[in-house]
């Protein structure tokens, strides 16, 4: 039996659900930190990542020597305290000119990345939205764009345009282009029928409304997680383009470089000319693929908790 | 299973016209005018008399002469009539400068794509049944390293390793495959090795969770409860099964190892296409990129079209539709 105290009204219930604590869920920072803890790989290419960056940022202060000083008296050096990687067959300090060449690196493979990924979002969010005939054309294109290799649609590009620093980024760019715009295009019908989208075209949203506010902000984990995971494909073309000799020609070293020309023939005397510059490029292509699948596990709900 | 058949090759020529259209185009929009550069022996764009009788003549000789959709319809029906213009550098036919190198890159080519499909099938089964195993571990930690090393890199380095440590020394000599299959091979097969290594890391991983999505289903469970040795229901049930997406894989793979080739016959020095194509970039050779980029393009098409055919031959469900 209930006395008429222990009734609740519906506003005694209101009033008790307001002053109940809400039930809490991790937020996104703080759930950062637990996840990062407990996936080793993605907290390594996040340090492997920010690294670079950081390299890349303050190459001046890092590096001991100019990267294009001479010492004539260790030429060929092996591995020493004063040249930590040894020098090359010039007398350049390797540490000097790879902590100088993740310039390059870094800059190339961000706004390629970016300038890539984000007008394959564009075209890919338009070709997903409308459906019909643009998408149909727009995916044959993509078919036909995916027909050439990577390396060489970007030495055609660079071959008609010249191995300029926005030129290869455009190059290389080009080449991340179609993936962006099919990664994006499926995420935007996926979320295209969701609930929330039809409810926004009920009330009357114009297309581009329904578009900007509604399915783009959705559509912002897959685009990191392409991003991330595009930037060692781009490094490792820019370092092919560098070593073929058709990157960008700049003084300033740029790792595939590095292991070009005379590189190959001192290699068997004094390997540490051709190993450290590859194996930077290796370690930061890791690091973002490592970054990018641990981006995929934090964006990814169904994930959590796993 | 003719119907299929006959949708994939509409798409395929459609498809293969409009590649065509795309890098005359990417080929077209060069800055400047090449014939003048080529005439004064200065920069395109300089200032030209474009009446000039000797003028004229370059750009005839040069495909250059009409608007463009002429140049493009002049342009295509030469290349069907194997017709692929002048070099510029040198003056000869791009087709006479090609045709000899045409083999070696197949060749090599071909090696490369079988090296990585048996590497990366069987290290992917391997994997997949002894999953996290250290041998499974083993297996996907070396194939995603040598996925972000850079192929051209990792043959420097084995080269280096080689030479300092035995000694070798590369073999320089091409022999042609049926002149001499020892030398032939002798000189093709590190090269292929290496570029077959590093696509085999990405079948390996499609052909891993590929079986180990068909070690759950029913069938094979049923064929396990029947009591068939575990090299049978491998042999017999996992694998037909698993491997069939796996194909579809080695049409991908061909775009990609294409890449690896190019550059792996730089390091080797080898006198393939993917060397003409350099040196024509390296040189702004235009007619040479443009016609090396067609083939190239037509000869993924052409892949992606046979792995599509024999997809379907190989799969009952589509070949009885």
């Amino acid at each position: 039996m209930t006395t008429p105290n222990e009734t609740t009204s519906a506003d005694q219930v209101r009033e008790n659900l307001i002053a109940a604590e809400p039930p809490r869920r991790p937020g996104m920072w703080k759930y950062s930190v637990y996840y990062f803890r407990h996936k080793l790989l993605g907290t390594v290419g996040l340090v492997i990542v920010i690294t670079m960056i950081v390299i890349a940022l303050f190459a001046d202060l890092i590096a001991p020597f100019a990267y294009q000083q001479q010492n004539y008296e260790d030429v060929l050096a092996a591995p020493n305290f004063t040249y930590l990687f040894g020098t090359d067959n010039f007398g350049r300090d390797i540490f000097s000119r790879i902590v100088h060449g993740a310039r390059i690196s870094m800059l190339v493979g961000f706004l390629s990345v970016i300038v890539g990924t984000g007008i394959g979002a564009v075209v890919g969010l338009i070709s997903g939205f409308f459906m019909g005939k643009v998408d149909a054309i727009v995916q044959r294109l993509v078919d036909m764009w995916m027909s050439f290799p990577d390396l060489i649609l970007a030495l055609t590009i660079v071959a008609v345009f010249g191995n300029t620093l926005p030129n290869v980024i455009l190059a290389i760019a080009a080449t991340i282009l179609p993936r962006g715009v099919r990664v994006i295009r499926s995420a935007t019908i996926a979320i295209r029928e969701m609930d929330y989208t039809m409810a926004a075209r009920s009330i009357g949203a114009s297309d581009l409304r329904t578009m900007l506010r509604h399915i783009m902000p959705n559509t912002v984990a897959p685009f990191l997680i392409i991003m991330s995971s595009m930037f060692g494909t781009a490094i490792l073309t820019e370092a092919g383009l560098s070593y073929l000799g058709l990157g960008i020609s700049e003084p300033t070293p740029s790792w595939g470089r590095m292991l070009t020309g005379q590189a190959a023939q001192y290699a068997p005397r004094a390997p540490w000319i051709i190993a450290f510059p590859g194996i930077f490029i290796t370690l930061t292509v890791m690091g973002f693929a490592f970054f990018g699948d641990a981006l995929r596990d934090l964006f990814d709900p169904r994930q959590r908790g796993r | 299973m003719r119907t299929y058949l006959i949708k994939r090759l509409l798409l395929f020529i459609p498809t293969a016209f409009g590649v065509s259209i795309f890098i005359f185009i990417m080929l077209h929009t060069i800055p400047g005018d090449y014939a003048t550069a080529l005439l004064l022996g200065g920069e395109p764009g300089e200032a030209y008399d474009a009446s000039s009788e000797q003028f004229e003549k370059i750009r005839e000789q040069l495909g250059l002469q009409g608007s463009l959709p002429q140049q493009y319809a002049r342009w295509l029906g030469n290349f069907f009539q194997g017709d692929f213009g002048i070099s510029w550098t040198n003056r000869k036919p791009v087709w006479d400068r090609m045709a000899p190198r045409i083999f070696l890159s197949f060749e090599l080519g071909f090696l490369a794509v079988s090296i990585a499909m048996v590497l990366g099938t069987i290290g992917g089964v391997i994997s997949a049944v002894r999953q996290d195993t250290w041998v499974d571990y083993l297996l996907r930690g070396s194939s995603m390293t040598l996925q972000a090393m850079p192929g051209f890199w990792v043959a420097l380095m084995v080269i280096a390793g080689l030479v300092a440590i035995w000694g070798w020394k590369p073999p320089i000599e091409y022999r042609h495959l049926w002149d001499d299959p020892v030398r032939n091979l002798s000189v093709l097969l590190l090269p292929a090795f290496l570029v077959g290594l590093r696509s085999s890391a990405e079948i390996l991983r499609m052909t891993r969770s590929s079986v180990l999505e068909v070690l759950r289903e029913d069938y094979v469970r049923t064929a396990e409860a029947k009591g068939l040795y575990r090299s049978r229901v491998l042999g017999q049930h996992v694998l037909r099964n698993a491997l069939l997406p796996v194909t579809t894989l080695a049409g991908f793979e061909v775009v990609f190892l294409m890449s690896g080739q190019v550059i792996i016959e730089q390091v080797f020095n080898l006198h393939g296409i993917g060397k003409l194509f350099i040196q024509g970039v390296a040189a702004r050779d235009y007619p040479v990129v443009q016609a090396i980029v067609m083939f190239i393009a037509l000869v993924v098409l052409l892949a992606n079209l046979v792995v599509d055919v024999m997809y379907a031959w190989l799969d009952p469900r589509i070949r009885y539709e």
